[in-house]
């Protein structure tokens, strides 16, 4: 019975690699190919390349049995999936950052956050009592305070060089997050022996790190 | 749901019907018995404690500033609607069908079918190994093949116990077992510092799963009295079902810990290869009449996915 892979785009998929060639996979070919759909017939795997954010989608709904996803996305989608194996790849942390002298509002009761993540930013700071607009944004989250769009942001923070160059500091760290390995609940009574054969490969890969 | 046109609405809704009279004609050769439970509870005779349920809840209020729940879940309301009357009788096998109200997580009231069976007293073994049979019966109406996942609440609840586990930790442990988080679960128990025997104790239930001779060789070598109540149990069970049909299938896994807190011994679920969501859950409950007698009970609910 072939299992379905969902493969997370981008700095995910690249550090992925390890785990691609434990799988008996050509990464370079999976990293350059236009195609969307890669079919191993000889191992009966496939693999889908997707938009992070849409990995968890697809593993509830089964089209994939399993996938490689940020748990960054998986706190944000909430979706209905099996989450068998913290993943050493896809390390950072989700921060409160600003401009050095907005700080101080993090004591305000009201404050303006500017967040690609509107679900954990608001449990974070409704867990801490305090009353947040969001604003939801999709990409350079950066520039919200700099331009006065916001008092502060929630975001992923890797290096940090980001925040830096745009001369911003964390606050508070929210919590860590690395990559998982997750699995459609279907698919794992289903496909629990290919299912199996996946997850043991995985662990194998991080044995030998 | 929405349609394009008149046309397939109304298909929609014929083949969703004809697909509850074969479940109901299922249910009625089996002598049970339609009962159909209130839609409103007052708030403070919830059975349901968890925080999660008590955040689906969705709440009205009457003209007298009194505070309803509409029915969220149909065990508990038919729990509170003839638990009294149970105990007048030897045994009593009813089904329902019907919606039942939730509040989502962006605060939307939603409704959503359900139907399902009770079976309240008589030998609790017996009426289990019936009911999931028959939920496997229901499953495999139009569907390819269908597998029932089996557990016991007890194996968990004595392990919270056992450790003196915080009531505040136990939704989050469910949630871990349930989502088969064994790496968070171990990091969840040490920053609350339980100790490492603890957190193996926990870990290791999400090993006793597989087929009833995997999990019976694993749970055998234990001594504790939870152990062999779980053992004895499922046993009880398993006996009526090696002749299940050819495309179901059970398994047995002690991780399924179900969010509703009535639930008191074995639990069920079940899933097709049709469909990516469970179509049915399950368990054994006790219903408490008042005067300090029980009576045990087992059904199941089947969700959406099976009725279309």
């Amino acid at each position: 019975m072939t299992v379905t892979i969902g493969l997370s785009k981008g700095r995910l998929l690249k550090e992925s690699k390890g785990i691609l060639e434990m799988l008996g996979q050509d990464f370079d070919y999976i990293k350059t190919t236009r195609q969307l759909v890669i079919k191993d017939e000889e191992r009966n795997l496939n693999f889908i390349l997707l938009k992070p954010s849409d990995v968890p989608t697809y593993v509830e709904k089964g089209i994939i049995d399993v996938g490689i996803v940020g748990k960054d996305t998986l706190i944000e989608n909430k979706r209905d999936v099996y989450e068998v194996m913290n993943l050493p790849i896809g390390k950072c942390r989700f921060s409160v950052a600003g401009k050095p002298e907005n700080k101080k509002k993090l004591d305000q009761t009201f404050i303006k956050v500017a967040t690609k993540y509107p679900n954990i930013a608001k449990a974070y700071f409704e867990n801490k009592g305090k009353t947040i607009e969001i604003t939801k944004l999709n990409g350079s989250v950066e520039l919200a305070p700099l331009v006065g769009l916001s008092d502060m942001i929630v975001d992923l923070v890797e290096t940090g060089n980001t925040l830096k160059a745009n001369g911003l500091v964390v606050y508070e760290d929210v919590f860590e997050v690395s990559a998982r390995l997750i699995v459609n609940k279907v698919s794992y009574r289903f496909k629990d022996t290919g299912i199996q054969e996946v997850i043991n490969k995985v662990k194998e890969w991080e044995a030998g790190l | 749901m929405k349609f394009l046109t008149m046309e397939e609405q109304l298909k929609y809704y014929r083949n969703k019907r004809i697909k509850k009279q074969t479940l109901e004609s299922y249910f009625l050769s089996a002598g049970f018995q339609y009962i159909e439970p209130s839609v409103f509870s007052p708030y403070t005779r919830q059975l349901i404690q968890d925080n999660g349920r008590e955040l689906s809840l969705v709440k009205v209020i009457d003209g007298r500033g009194e505070i309803f729940t509409m029915r969220g879940d149909m065990t508990a309301g038919i729990i509170e609607q003839i638990g009294q009357q149970a105990i007048e009788s030897k045994e009593v096998k009813l089904y329902y069908d019907g919606k039942v109200f939730m509040t989502s997580k962006t605060g939307q009231v939603t409704t959503r079918d359900q139907m399902g069976v009770e079976w309240i007293g008589g030998d609790v073994s017996i009426s289990t190994q019936a009911l999931i049979r028959l939920s496997a019966q229901a499953m495999l109406h139009q569907q390819e093949k269908v597998v029932v996942e089996i557990s016991h609440i007890a194996y968990f609840l004595g392990l919270v116990k056992t450790f003196d586990v915080k009531k505040a930790c136990v939704p989050r442990l469910q949630q871990l077992l349930n989502s088969k988080n064994e790496d968070d679960l171990e990091t969840y128990l040490l920053i609350n510092n339980y100790s490492e025997e603890c957190v193996s104790a926990f870990k290791e239930i999400l090993t006793l799963q597989g087929s009833w001779l995997e999990l019976e060789s694993r749970l055998s070598g234990k001594e504790d009295f939870i152990s062999q109540r779980v053992l004895s149990d499922l046993r009880g069970v398993e006996e009526g079902l090696q002749t299940m049909e050819a495309n179901g299938e059970v398994h047995f896994d002690l991780s399924i810990i179900p969010s509703y807190d009535y639930y008191t011994g074995v639990v069920f679920k079940g899933f097709s290869t049709k469909n990516y969501d469970e179509l049915i859950s399950g368990g054994q409950y006790l219903i408490e009449t008042g005067k300090g007698r029980k009576i045990k009970a087992v059904g199941f609910s089947l969700y959406e996915g099976a009725l279309q």
